[in-house]
C-alpha cells in the first residue's frame, strides 16, 4: 500500500532545520510543481500539526486536495532532526491525497501510524534513498497487510472536516455531493445503445432478410412492395432483438441493490431520512437493527451492534462491531475489512444500533473497489468459442471461394448461364457452410448445463461447459468445500491428561475417552477439573443447538455450538443465572460470562478465548479436584500442548474461571473481572473434511488436475486438512501465508504454483486475484472457488468461477461461471466429468454434420464438370438435409452420457483443435465418401427401375435436369431421382449417430453403457407406471383486466382452453385406461421388457438415448413430408415404390460395418485415425 | 428450453433463406409463388427467430433465479 504510492526518487535524505523548512525540501520532489502552493495553504489553514504527530520522532503531515489526480507521498529523513514546536522529529512523510478519496485517506494514515514508528531507526540507519525504499517495503510486508493503528474520533472528524454531534452543514453536503460524487456504484463502458441497435439490424439473420429485401429491387425482379415489406419486417425484427438484449444485462445492478436506497442522516443538527445516493464522506448516519448500511463509515456510537458481513466476505455468522476510540495500534493482522469499528456498505445491521461517520462513498468504498476490479476484468471468449468462431469463418471462407471458382468455370467454360451458375453457387456454398454447427454446440452446451445441474453444479453461461473440460487446476478455499463447515470439539487437554471426543457434527451422541478407555458419564461427572470444563463450555456461551428432524442445528457462532455439543454430550445442563456478558472481540481474543449457579449465591466468572491471551490472564490451575498456583513450568506445558493440537490443525480454546473473593464486588468491566482466573483446560475442535472429498481428490489426480488450497484459515489448520484429503498425493506439504505471498516476487510465486499441488493460508482477496493470474498466465486452466464480494474479482479472472449456492451471496453468483447447489468439492470434480463429455460430444456431432456435407457437394462437382449429367440434388434438396436431417440427431450425441474412462485421461489442451484440417478432410474424404457412394447406388437403382441406367452406363444416363434448371417444369423422373439420391442421406445419417455415440465401444456390446446408468435405466424401465391425467379445464377467466396483457389473456384463454378440450379430454381418456391396465397389462409388461432389456442389451444401447431415437422418426417424419405433401412441390420431390427406399438402407449397414470394424481396431490399441 | 430455442433458431434462417431463393425463383420464372407467401415467410422467419431469442433469454434467466433460490 505505501511502497506503491512511495518511489525512491521521491525519499530525501539529510533534512534539517525547522519543520517548514524540511517540507520545502519535500515539495521539491512533488510530482505536481504546480499544485505545491495548495499543499502549502492547505497545511497552513487547517492546522495539521495537530494529527501530524504520530509518535517516536515521526510526523505525517498530510492534506486532502480536490482535483489531485492520485496520491503524492514524499518521506524525508533527518538524523539529526528537524524541529517541530520543541521537539525533534527524524521521520517526515508528507500526504496529499485526492479530496474524494476519504476512506483511502484514513487508511494511509492509520497505516502510516502504525509502519513508520516501527521501522523509524532502520530508516534512520539506510545508506541512501534506495535502501531506505527496501526498508520501507520490507516494513511493510513484516507488519502484513492489515496492521492498523486507529486514530480517535476527533482526528476522523478532523480529516473529514465534520462535526460529530451536529453532521455537516447542508450547504456542505451539497458542495461535497457535486464534488464527491453520488453515493453510487458506475456503471462500466458498454456498448454504446446505437451500436448495439444496429448489432441486430446487421445480425447474420438479418443480414439475410436484407438480401432478400434487396433482391426484390433488382431490375428483373420489380417486386418494390415486397421488398418494402421485407424491409419493415428486418425494422421490426432488428427493434424487438435489440429490446430483448437491453433487459438481459443484470450484473451491476445485483451490487446496487445491495446498497441502501434510503438511509437517517443528521445534518444541521437535525435528523432526517435522505436518499442514500445523496450520502456524502462526512456525513453522520443512524443505524438500527435491520438497516443495510448505506456507506463505509466509522462507529461514533455503538450499542450490542452486529453486521451480517455476508454480502462482502462471504461469512455467514454475524460480526460484532463496537466502538472504539483508543489511539492505539491494533494488535494482529487485520484486514480493512476487519477492523471493528468500522461498517461497510452493503453489509447490514443484525441488532443493535449504532451513529457512525461516513468515510467512503460509491465507488471509493469496499463494495465500490470491489465492483471496479470486477468491471476492469475483461470478459474473454472460451477457447471453444474461439475456434467455433475461427473454423466457421475459414470454412465458410473456403466454401467461398470454392463456390466463387466454380461458378466462374460454370458460367464461362461449361456454359451454364450466369443464373445456373450462380444457384450453382448458392448449393456448394450451403453445402459446405456449416452454419448448423454453432446451434448444435449451443445444444450440446446446454445439455451439459443441464445434465450438470443434475449434478449440483449450476452454470450459467455455456461456454464454460467445455472450459470445465480443459481445467488444470482448481483454486479450492477450504470452509464449507473441502470440510462441512461445522465445529467438533475432538480433544481436550484437562487436569495435565489428553482426552478423545467422537461423535458426528452437532449431534449429542458420542463418548469421551482417556488413552482410548470410554468414560462413562458417572465417571465424567465424579472428575472435578473435567466437569467444571464443561459446564464453563456450556455456560460461557451463546449458541444454541435445535432439533431440525435427525440433524441438529446450531443457532449462533459454529465454535460455540461445537461447546455445547461437547456439553450435552457428557449431559451438562447449566443451571444458573446469567448476570453479565463480555462478548468477544478481536482485540481481547476472549469473552466472559458472569454467572450466579442455582443453590450458591456467589457470583461465578467463566472465560473462554485464544489460549495464549487467556492463559496469560490465569495465575491458578484447577488439578486434581483443587486450585494451586500456576507455575512458570505449567505455563510452558500448557502452551507445548496447544501447539502440538494447533499443529495438527485443531483450532483451540482455553477455558478457565473465577469465583474468589474480591470477584464478588468487582464491576463488570472485562478488565477488571477477567484477571486471577483459573485455568481450566483446553478445547481443540475442527472442521471435519468431507466424505466425498478424499475420492475426488484422487479422481482429480487421476485426471490430471492439481488442486490448491487458498483459504483464510490459519496455516497449520489448511495442511491439516489438505493431508486429510490426500492433497499433494503423499507428499508433505506445508502452508504458505498471505504475508509470505506478499514478499515473493512474480518469478518465486510461479516456481511455487509450477511445482505442483500447493496450499496458501491466511490469504486476502488481493492474493487470491494474483495467483488466479498468474496460474493463468502460465497457461493453465483455472477453476476458482469463491462466496463472498470479495472473491468476485478472482472468480471472474478465472476460466471458471465457481461461487457458492448455500454460503454465497448473490454478487459471487453473478461474477462467477458456475454455481454449487450443495457446496461440495465432489461436484465441482463431476461437473470437470461432465465437461469433457461435452467436448467429446460435440467432437462427435461435428464429424456427425461434416459427414453429410459431401453427399451434398458431389452431385454439383459432376454437374459442372460433365456436361450433360443430371443434378443430382437441388439447392432446395441442400436445404432439406439442413434443416432436417442434421439438427434432432445431433441433438442427441449432445445427451450422451461421459464414456468410460474419461476421467483417466489427462486435461485437453485449451489449444487442441476441434475441428484440425485433417479431421475435416476425413470427414469428407473416408466417411463422406462412403456415405455419398451409397446415395449414387439408390440414386442408379432408381434409374434402373426406370429403365433409363444399367450397369456399364454412366451417370448422364440418368433422367435429365429440365432445362435451365426451371425445376417446375422438372419430368416425374427426374423428381423421382432427386428422391432416390436424398433418402440415403438420411438413411446413412441414422446409422452415423448411432456410430458416433462411442469411439471404441462397440454399439453391440453390454459395455456400451455406463454400468450405473444401464441399472438405471432398467430399473426406471421396470418401474414405469401410467401416471394418471386430470384435464383441468377452465373457460370462466376473470373479465376484469386491467392492462392490455390481461385483456388478452382473459379473451384468448378461454378460446385456447376450448381448442384444447378435444386433446385434454381425448389425454384424459388415455391415461384412465393405462390406469385401468396399470395391473394386469403394464405392471408384468414392464418387468420382461427390462429383463429382456438386460438380457439383449444391443436393445437397450439402441433405446437408451431417446433424442436420437426421437430425431430418426423425426428424420423420417420429414422425408414423408417432404415426399408425400405439399411441401414436395417446394422442395421439389417425387414418392418412389418402397422397395427404393428399403435399398437405401444398405448405406446404414455398410456404415455400420465399417465403423464396427474400426471400433474392433481401436480396443486393441490402433486408433486408426486415418479412417475418421 | 435452449434446445428449443436452437432449433427455432436454425429454422428462422432456414425460412430467412428460403424468401431469397423464392424471389429469385419467381423473378426467373422458375417457381410461382404469391408475394404475400413470400412475405409471410420472412414475417414467420422473424417471429421465430425473436421467439428464439426470447426461450433463450429466459432460460438463462431461469437458470439464474434458479440459482439465487438455492
Amino acid at each position: 500500500m505505501i511502497v506503491e504510492l512511495l518511489r525512491p526518487e521521491k525519499i530525501v535524505t539529510g533534512l534539517r532545520g525547522e519543520l517548514s523548512q524540511a517540507l520545502e525540501q519535500l515539495f521539491a520532489r512533488s510530482s505536481f510543481p504546480e499544485r505545491v502552493n495548495e499543499f502549502r495553504a492547505a497545511l497552513a489553514q487547517r492546522n495539521s500539526r495537530l494529527y501530524s504527530y504520530v509518535g517516536d520522532e515521526t510526523v505525517v503531515p498530510h492534506v486532502r486536495i480536490e482535483g489531485l489526480p492520485r496520491p503524492e507521498m514524499i518521506l524525508g529523513l533527518a538524523r539529526d532532526g528537524v524541529r517541530l514546536d520543541g521537539r525533534l522529529v527524524k521521520v517526515l512523510l508528507f500526504l496529499a491525497t485526492p479530496a474524494e478519496w476519504t476512506e483511502e485517506h484514513l487508511q494511509l494514515l492509520q497505516r502510516l501510524s502504525s509502519v513508520l514508528p516501527a521501522i523509524k531507526d532502520e530508516l534512520l540507519a539506510a545508506s541512501g534513498a534506495g535502501s531506505a525504499w527496501n526498508v520501507l517495503a520490507k516494513g511493510e510486508r513484516e507488519a502484513g497487510k492489515a496492521t492498523y493503528f486507529n486514530l480517535t474520533q476527533q482526528q476522523v472528524a478532523f480529516e473529514l472536516q465534520t462535526d460529530l454531534e451536529r453532521g455537516l452543514d447542508a450547504a456542505e453536503a451539497e458542495r461535497r455531493l457535486l464534488h464527491y460524487g453520488p453515493n453510487v456504484l458506475k456503471r462500466s463502458r458498454k456498448t454504446p445503445w446505437y451500436l448495439k441497435l444496429l448489432r441486430n439490424f446487421f445480425s447474420f439473420f438479418a443480414v439475410l432478410l436484407w438480401m432478400a429485401a434487396l433482391l426484390c429491387y433488382v431490375p428483373g425482379v420489380d417486386m418494390p412492395q415486397l421488398g418494402s415489406a421485407i424491409f419493415v419486417v428486418v425494422l421490426v425484427n432488428g427493434l424487438f432483438a435489440y429490446l430483448q438484449e437491453e433487459k438481459s444485462d443484470r450484473a451491476l445492478e445485483m451490487l446496487q441493490n445491495l446498497i441502501a436506497q434510503c438511509c437517517r442522516v443528521m445534518r444541521d443538527g437535525l435528523r432526517s431520512e435522505i436518499d442514500a445516493a445523496t450520502l456524502v464522506p462526512g456525513d453522520l448516519i443512524f443505524l438500527d437493527e435491520g438497516d443495510r448500511v448505506p456507506a463505509d463509515a466509522r462507529l461514533i456510537e455503538a450499542f450490542e451492534v452486529e453486521v451480517d458481513n455476508s454480502s462482502l466476505t462471504g461469512e455467514a455468522n454475524p460480526a460484532r462491531r463496537y466502538k472504539s476510540d483508543r489511539p492505539i495500534l491494533v494488535s494482529g493482522k487485520f484486514l480493512w475489512i476487519e477492523l471493528p469499528n468500522i461498517v461497510f456498505a452493503g453489509t447490514t445491521v443484525v441488532k443493535g444500533n449504532a451513529r457512525a461517520v461516513v468515510i467512503g462513498t460509491g465507488m471509493h468504498s469496499e463494495i465500490g473497489k470491489i465492483a471496479g476490479l470486477t468491471q476492469a476484468i475483461r470478459t474473454e471468449d472460451s477457447p471453444l468459442q474461439k475456434q467455433l468462431r475461427g473454423t466457421v469463418v475459414a470454412v465458410s471462407a473456403l466454401a467461398g471461394a470454392l463456390g466463387a471458382v466454380f461458378l466462374l468455370l460454370g458460367w464461362l467454360v461449361a456454359g451454364l448461364s450466369f443464373f445456373e451458375a450462380l444457384v450453382f453457387f448458392i448449393g456448394l456454398f450451403v453445402a459446405n457452410v456449416p452454419e448448423g454447427l454453432l446451434p448444435t454446440v449451443t445444444l450440446a452446451l446446454a445439455m451439459g448445463v443441464t445434465r450438470m445441474a443434475k449434478r449440483n453444479a449450476l452454470v450459467k453461461s455455456l461456454p464454460s461447459v467445455e472450459t470445465l473440460g480443459c481445467t488444470t487446476v482448481i483454486c479450492c478455499d477450504k470452509t464449507g468445500t473441502l470440510t462441512q463447515n461445522l465445529m467438533m470439539v475432538t480433544e481436550l487437554y484437562v487436569d495435565g491428561k489428553r482426552l478423545d471426543v467422537s461423535g458426528v457434527g452437532y449431534r449429542s451422541e458420542g463418548e469421551f475417552s482417556l488413552d482410548g478407555r470410554p468414560l462413562s458419564l458417572e465417571e465424567i461427572s465424579r472428575w472435578p477439573a473435567l466437569r467444571r470444563l464443561l459446564e464453563c463450555a456450556f455456560i460461557c456461551n451463546n449458541a444454541r443447538l435445535e432439533k431440525t428432524g435427525a440433524a441438529d442445528r446450531v443457532l449462533g457462532d459454529p465454535t460455540e455450538g461445537a461447546l455445547v455439543t461437547l456439553a450435552e454430550k457428557a449431559g451438562i445442563r447449566g443451571t444458573h443465572q446469567r448476570l453479565h456478558l463480555n462478548p468477544f472481540e478481536s482485540i481481547r481474543k476472549r469473552m466472559s460470562v458472569a454467572v450466579q449457579v442455582d443453590g450458591r449465591g456467589e457470583k461465578l466468572l467463566y472465560v473462554k478465548g485464544a489460549p495464549l491471551e487467556t492463559l496469560g490472564r490465569c495465575e491458578f490451575l484447577f488439578e486434581n479436584g483443587a486450585m494451586r498456583r500456576l507455575e512458570d513450568g505449567d505455563r510452558r506445558r500448557i502452551a507445548a500442548e496447544n501447539d502440538a493440537m494447533a499443529s495438527r490443525g485443531l483450532r483451540v480454546l482455553a477455558l478457565s474461571y473465577r469465583d474468589d473473593a474480591e470477584l464478588q464486588n468487582a464491576s463488570y468491566e472485562a478488565e477488571t473481572m477477567e484477571r486471577r482466573l483459573v485455568f481450566l483446560g483446553l478445547a481443540a475442535m475442527s472442521d471435519p473434511v468431507r466424505a466425498e472429498v478424499p475420492p475426488a481428490i484422487r479422481a482429480c489426480h487421476a485426471a490430471g488436475i492439481r488442486v490448491i488450497m487458498i483459504t483464510g484459515d490459519y496455516a497449520l489448520t489448511a495442511a491439516s486438512i489438505g493431508r486429510q484429503i490426500g492433497l499433494g498425493d503423499g507428499a508433505s506439504l506445508s502452508a504458505r501465508s498471505g504475508a509470505e505471498l506478499s514478499e515473493m516476487d512474480d518469478e518465486k510465486v510461479r516456481a511455487i504454483l509450477a511445482g505442483g499441488e500447493t496450499i496458501f493460508a491466511r490469504v486476502s482477496p488481493e492474493h487470491k486475484l494474483r495467483i488466479v493470474s498468474l496460474l493463468r498466465e502460465m497457461g493453465e486452466v483455472v477453476a476458482v472457488t469463491g462466496d463472498g464480494v470479495n472473491d468476485a474479482p478472482a472468480l471472474k479472472r478465472a476460466d471458471i468461477g465457481i461461487a457458492m449456492g448455500l454460503r454465497g451471496n448473490d454478487v459471487a453468483k453473478e461474477a462467477a461461471h458456475m454455481i454449487l447447489a450443495d457446496d461440495n468439492f465432489g461436484s465441482i470434480v463431476a461437473a470437470i466429468e461432465e465437461g469433457r463429455a461435452v467436448f467429446d460430444n460435440i467432437r462427435r456431432f461435428a464429424a456427425y454434420v461434416l459427414n453429410s456435407n459431401p453427399q451434398e457437394i458431389y452431385p454439383y462437382i459432376f454437374w459442372v464438370l460433365f456436361p450433360g449429367m443430371p443434378l443430382a440434388m437441388t439447392v432446395m434438396g441442400v436445404l432439406a438435409v439442413d434443416v432436417g436431417t442434421d439438427l434432432i440427431p445431433a441433438m442427441g450425441l449432445g445427451v450422451e452420457p461421459p464414456e468410460k474412462g474419461i476421467m483417466e485421461r489427462p486435461p485437453r489442451r485449451r489449444d487442441e483443435k476441434l475441428l484440425s484440417l485433417k479431421f475435416i478432410l476425413r470427414s469428407y474424404f473416408v466417411q463422406g465418401s462412403l456415405l455419398a457412394f451409397s446415395c449414387y447406388a439408390t440414386y442408379c437403382y432408381m434409374g434402373w427401375l426406370l429403365g433409363v441406367w444399367r450397369p456399364g452406363l454412366g451417370l448422364s444416363a440418368m433422367p435429365a435436369s429440365p432445362p435451365g434448371l426451371k425445376l417446375d417444369q422438372a419430368s416425374p423422373a427426374y423428381l423421382q431421382s432427386l428422391t432416390a439420391y436424398f433418402f440415403p442421406t438420411v438413411t446413412t445419417q441414422i446409422a452415423n449417430v448411432l456410430c458416433k455415440r462411442s469411439w471404441k465401444t462397440s454399439l453391440f456390446s453390454r459395455e456400451f453403457l455406463n454400468p450405473l446408468y444401464r441399472r438405471e435405466l432398467l430399473e426406471k424401465l421396470a418401474g414405469w407406471r401410467p401416471r394418471p391425467y386430470t384435464a383441468r379445464v377452465r373457460i370462466d377467466h376473470p373479465v376484469a383486466a386491467v392492462s392490455v396483457k390481461e385483456i388478452a389473456k382473459a379473451f384468448f384463454a378461454p378460446v385456447s382452453a376450448l381448442a384444447l378440450l378435444p386433446f385434454k379430454l381425448l389425454l384424459m381418456g388415455g391415461a384412465k385406461i393405462a390406469v385401468a391396465l396399470e395391473r394386469p397389462v403394464i405392471v408384468p409388461l414392464a418387468a420382461r421388457l427390462s429383463r429382456f432389456m438386460e438380457r439383449h442389451p444391443v436393445f437397450l444401447n439402441l433405446v437408451s438415448n431417446p433424442l436420437i431415437d426421437l430425431g430418426i422418426l423425426c428424420e423420417l417424419a420429414l422425408c414423408y413430408l417432404f415426399f408425400y405433401t405439399p411441401l414436395a412441390r417446394i422442395y421439389f420431390f417425387a414418392p418412389v415404390p418402397w422397395h427404393v427406399y428399403l435399398f437405401a438402407f444398405h448405406g446404414a449397414a455398410l456404415l455400420l460395418i465399417f465403423e464396427e470394424v474400426k471400433k474392433y481396431y481401436r480396443r486393441r490399441g490402433h486408433p486408426l485415425e486415418f479412417l475418421g | 428450453m435452449l434446445p428449443t430455442a436452437a432449433f427455432l433458431l436454425k429454422l428462422s434462417k432456414h425460412l430467412a433463406f428460403l424468401t431469397s431463393l423464392f424471389i429469385l425463383g419467381r423473378a426467373s420464372g422458375r417457381v410461382d409463388v404469391d408475394p404475400l407467401w413470400i412475405f409471410g415467410a420472412a414475417a414467420l422467419a422473424s417471429a421465430l427467430h425473436l421467439a428464439s431469442r426470447a426461450f433463450r433469454m429466459r432460460s438463462v434467466r431461469q437458470m439464474q433465479s434458479g440459482s439465487a433460490t438455492r
